[in-house]
């Protein structure tokens, strides 16, 4: 199993990073695309559309190196203020409803993008930028989640035997926060 | 099938007891949203909903804005802006009677002009500013409090991905959201540090005023550190205000001047960008994940009919219209309790916007006021993101009673921004008059 | 037939602008004697722009507004309707329309694939230049200037001209004209008098080119709820409602040009010379669209598409 989520790790990173670069070549493109209009009068053909795009890489290709953070939001009222047994019982209902929800989610965005790769589906614009990676990421993103909850189930049954804490990856660094809003 | 009423019993009370029970809000939102989707029309609008909302939500031009302004917010960290304001403004403000803490809220203030994330900004500043001020003597209630709130400038100072987020709900401008909050967000700092003042004369215990101050060439040399922040803004804020670019391509364009800030500081290596994209890409995907549960659930909610059909009570009972402003106002708070702003957001403006629009209210100046109103719900206990996070960001050992009873203060002073507000709502909306 | 209330999922805000597509749900209503309710649920409330086909084809929805422009992977003939410079009238559009829906398979065909229904088309009123420099109305004007552009057809037409074509939602036109982000917006009076696009830009020229908007479909599983009656009722209104719509575009459009002149905007036409010259250094869209269904193993269909609307139109 250490095995195992160290290799879904350096995937989750990997798969980050795409949406990183992806992240990176939208602020590029836009930056290239208001000098373009603005000051040399040629546009980027398909800027928009393509910053349109990135974003499902960066949000899905975080999806599960958020998950091995544990950075999803919840609320804390109960939970901070009970034992760790009783804590690591409801990661697990949590880890659960969370199967649940991205286990559908992945059948339809499987389907989804069989067919969006089927018909070549691509942006509409002056040059047409292919669709499908971006939704092949949305459910390979959503598959790698629910592999690393899996793991999570598995971690968080053994907690409410032992009543351990949870133990984060190595490479958390808490000087780098996330969060909402 | 059942009906819609039953239904929306059903799971009402089932969203309750996910969240209750530490779910996740995105999922909770989301399973909810399938689950009334599936009972109250069937189970081809809960599967079809479900293929087609992750990708819509994700593939949309205007919400395309969130990532790159995370992204901006993430490099600008990266090159230790942050540090520099800082610097400056403990340099030129430490010595006055509150200096530190007065110093910490304004230079939380100007990292807004490049982070639009709350979290962010006061996770940030414990690492910086909390161990300095319990250095100097300040008390450490004081302290958090002080960080906990000022952080909460991020929202309304643009760029706000709370304000973002409004704007597409509502379908309002986002370029003049963006500028409705900066003099609002201004003020909101200009009460804390007022608040502060007085705080620290009553209670001079609670901070002590600093023998030392740093001789004139360090404070003048500190001003150079305030050249990236000045340069961001201009760039973004000026940007949006002449309409030199739409607001999704300022976001492209402030994450670009902030890479360039990277470079000029000589940051840029492989690992530090690594670890910008994990920041950046974490954050986007936790916000994005509970904004497509919530779009979930919003479908259910409209498949029922529900929020017309309380819309339309609500409207003809004809009250005067503070009274429906104070209604939302209480239905934010307490929500803003228990959930975090973006859902409340989600939630609640289906049902909200129309009818306060409907009596007259301004629809950015209501922007301004639901984030004054997010911002609030974020330093309240029992859940106030802010406050975890500055407890959990603290190097020193710090209690999460500590941190709430330090920023009830604060919380104070915002409800007085917030009356001033309702009261002028020219502070709101004069700027964006300009741009027009 | 039983008790029924269809559900509607429209991507616009409800507005005059959808005053005919009201009226027909009214008019099911009446017809069934109240038993087929049809509740339009506005702004995307249901489903956006690029989710209402997939939607109302799994049965999420009853009817939906389907905008071609966001399907032009999947609608490879109906997409043909939106492209610029086939059209000089929204009538001629809809006269199309309508022969092409009774006469070549492949339009509806193209709709079953996604379990849905036509039922009738949106005209659009016909493009215009607005902007505050008066010089829109001579395509030597228009060189260099930068013109609102949208989807894949149109950003063409305007760099044929030597124009800048700038991608941008309708929310951003008025500040962006104001600002000189943008020195033409490229829309129908209709849109110019809602979003006052009169103010910043006090000079209109055109009419300029006519396209369809979207289509007004409804889902196989709701139409098979139908009983046969209820269903030759829907075609009946639905053929009203079609011509309804093409007179009521047109005294909309000239309201709305009055409405632009009354408010201190001034229209100009586009001299037919000048749009003459503009049609010349435009590449054959239409053709290009023939050469695109080539490569999908389409050339053939398309083709005669393109000759039977060439026939029609007389051209
Ligand atoms: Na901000
Ligand atoms: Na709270």
């Amino acid at each position: 199993m250490v095995l195992f989520s160290g290799i879904l790790r350096r995937l989750a990173l990997t798969i980050l990073l795409i949406g990183g670069v992806g992240t990176m070549a939208a602020m590029f493109l836009g930056t290239i695309e208001v000098v373009g209009t603005q000051i040399l009068h040629t546009p980027v053909p398909g800027a928009l559309e393509l910053t349109e795009s990135t974003m499902v890489l960066i949000v899905f290709g975080a999806l599960c190196y958020a998950q091995i953070r544990r950075s999803h939001i919840r609320v804390e009222l109960i939970y901070t203020n009970m034992g760790p047994r009783v804590r690591a019982g409801m990661d697990v209902f949590a880890d659960l409803c969370g199967l649940v929800f991205f286990c559908l989610l992945l059948w339809q965005a499987y389907n989804e993008a069989l067919y969006s790769l089927q018909i070549g589906e691509a942006t509409v614009g002056l040059i047409r930028f292919p669709l499908y990676p971006a939704r092949i990421i949305l459910a390979v993103g959503t598959a790698m989640l629910i592999l690393q909850l899996c793991l999570d189930l598995i971690t968080d049954i053994r907690r409410i035997i032992d009543g351990s804490e949870i133990v984060l990856a190595e490479d958390y660094d808490p000087t780098r926060p996330q969060g909402t809003d | 099938m059942l009906d819609p009423a039953t239904t929306g019993i059903i799971v009402g009370i089932l969203l309750l007891l996910f969240l209750a029970v530490g779910v996740h809000i995105g999922v909770a939102l989301g399973l909810g949203g399938i689950l009334g989707m599936y009972l109250a029309i069937g189970p081809d609008a809960a599967w079809a909903q479900l293929a087609t909302i992750p990708f819509s939500t994700t593939n949309e031009f205007t919400l395309a804005v969130i990532p790159l302004f995370i992204l901006m917010g993430s490099l600008a960290t990266t090159a230790g802006i942050t540090t520099d304001l800082y610097k400056a403004a403990y340099n030129w403000l430490g010595h006055l009677r509150g200096g530190l803490a007065i110093a910490t809220t304004l230079a939380s203030a100007a990292f807004g002009a490049a982070c639009g994330s709350t979290v962010v900004n006061a996770a940030v500043f414990t690492r910086m500013a909390l161990p300095e001020m319990t250095k100097f003597g300040y008390d450490k209630r004081l302290s958090a409090g002080c960080i906990a709130a000022s952080g909460t400038l991020a929202s309304l100072i643009p760029p706000s991905i709370l304000m973002v987020i409004y704007a597409v709900i509502t379908e309002q401008s986002i370029a003049v959201l963006l500028m409705a909050g900066l003099v609002p967000g201004i003020l909101s700092a200009a009460v804390f540090v007022v608040g502060i003042y007085i705080w620290a004369l009553r209670r001079p215990d609670m901070a002590p005023t600093l023998d030392t101050r740093p001789p004139a060439r360090e404070r003048y040399r500190s001003l150079y550190g305030v050249w990236g922040i000045i340069f961001l803004f201009t760039l973004v804020i000026g940007g949006i205000y002449t309409g030199f670019f739409v607001p999704t391509y300022a976001g492209a364009v402030g994450a670009f001047g902030a890479f360039l800030i990277v470079l000029a500081k000589g940051r840029f290596t492989g690992k530090s960008m690594v670890e910008t994209f994990k920041d950046a890409g974490v954050t986007t995907s936790v916000i994005f994940i509970i904004v497509i549960g919530g779009i979930l659930f919003a479908r259910f909610l409209t498949y029922t009919g529900l929020i017309a059909d309380i819309s339309t009570i609500l409207l003809s009972w004809d009250l005067n219209p503070y009274l429906y402003l104070l209604a939302f106002a209480v239905v934010y708070l307490i929500l803003g309790m228990l959930i975090e702003p973006i859902a409340i957001m989600v939630m609640t403006l289906p049902v909200m916007f129309p009818i306060l629009t409907g009596v007259g209210f301004d629809p950015i100046w209501l922007g301004v006021i639901s984030i004054k109103l997010a911002e609030i719900s974020l330093m309240t206990p029992p859940v106030g993101l802010n406050v975890y996070v500055v407890r959990s960001a603290s190097p020193i050992p710090l209690t999460l009673e500590e941190v709430f009873s330090g920023v009830m203060p604060f919380v104070l002073m915002d409800v007085i921004t917030l009356g001033l507000l309702i009261a002028f709502p020219a502070i709101v909306t004069f700027l964006p008059e300009l741009m027009r | 037939q039983d008790e029924v209330t269809l559900r509607w999922g429209h991507y616009l805000p409800n507005s005059p602008f959808l005053e005919v597509e009201q009226n027909f749900a009214k008019k099911i209503a009446e017809r069934t004697d109240g038993k087929v309710k049809i509740e339009i649920t506005y702004a995307g409330g249901l489903g956006k722009g690029n989710e209402l086909m997939t939607l109302a084809g799994r049965g999420a929805i009853d009817m939906a507004s389907i905008v071609p422009g966001y399907y032009a992977d999947q609608l490879l003939f109906i997409r043909a309707f939106q492209i610029p410079f086939v059209f000089d009238t929204p009538a001629e559009a809809m006269t199309l329309s309508r022969n092409s829906f009774a006469e070549i398979p492949a339009f509806s065909e193209e709709l079953d694939k996604f379990n849905v229904k036509f039922l009738f088309h949106q005209p659009l009123g016909q493009y215009y230049l607005t902007g505050p420099d008066e010089n829109c109305d001579t395509v030597a004007g228009l060189k260099d200037k930068k013109i609102r552009s949208f989807g894949a057809d149109i950003p063409k037409l305007h760099a044929a001209v030597g124009a800048v074509p700038v991608s941008i939602g309708v929310g951003d036109i008025y500040e962006a004209l104001q600002r000189g982000t943008l020195d033409y917006s490229f829309i129908n009076p209709g849109n110019i008098v809602t979003n006052r696009f009169y103010e910043p830009g006090k000079f209109s020229c055109g009419p300029v080119m006519a396209i369809t908007g979207h289509l007004i479909t409804i889902g196989k599983r709701a139409w098979d709820k139908l009983t046969p009656e209820t269903q030759a009722i829907f075609m009946e209104e639905a053929k009203v409602s079609q011509q309804a719509y093409l007179d009521w575009i047109d005294a909309f459009e000239s309201k709305a040009v009055e409405d632009i002149q009354a408010n201190g905007g001034v229209v100009k036409p586009f001299p037919d010379a000048e749009l003459a010259k503009w049609k010349d250094m435009a590449p054959d869209l239409l053709g290009d669209w023939v050469k695109d269904m080539e490569g999908r193993g389409l050339g053939d269909e398309a083709q005669k598409v393109y000759d039977q609307w060439h026939a029609w139109l007389g051209r």
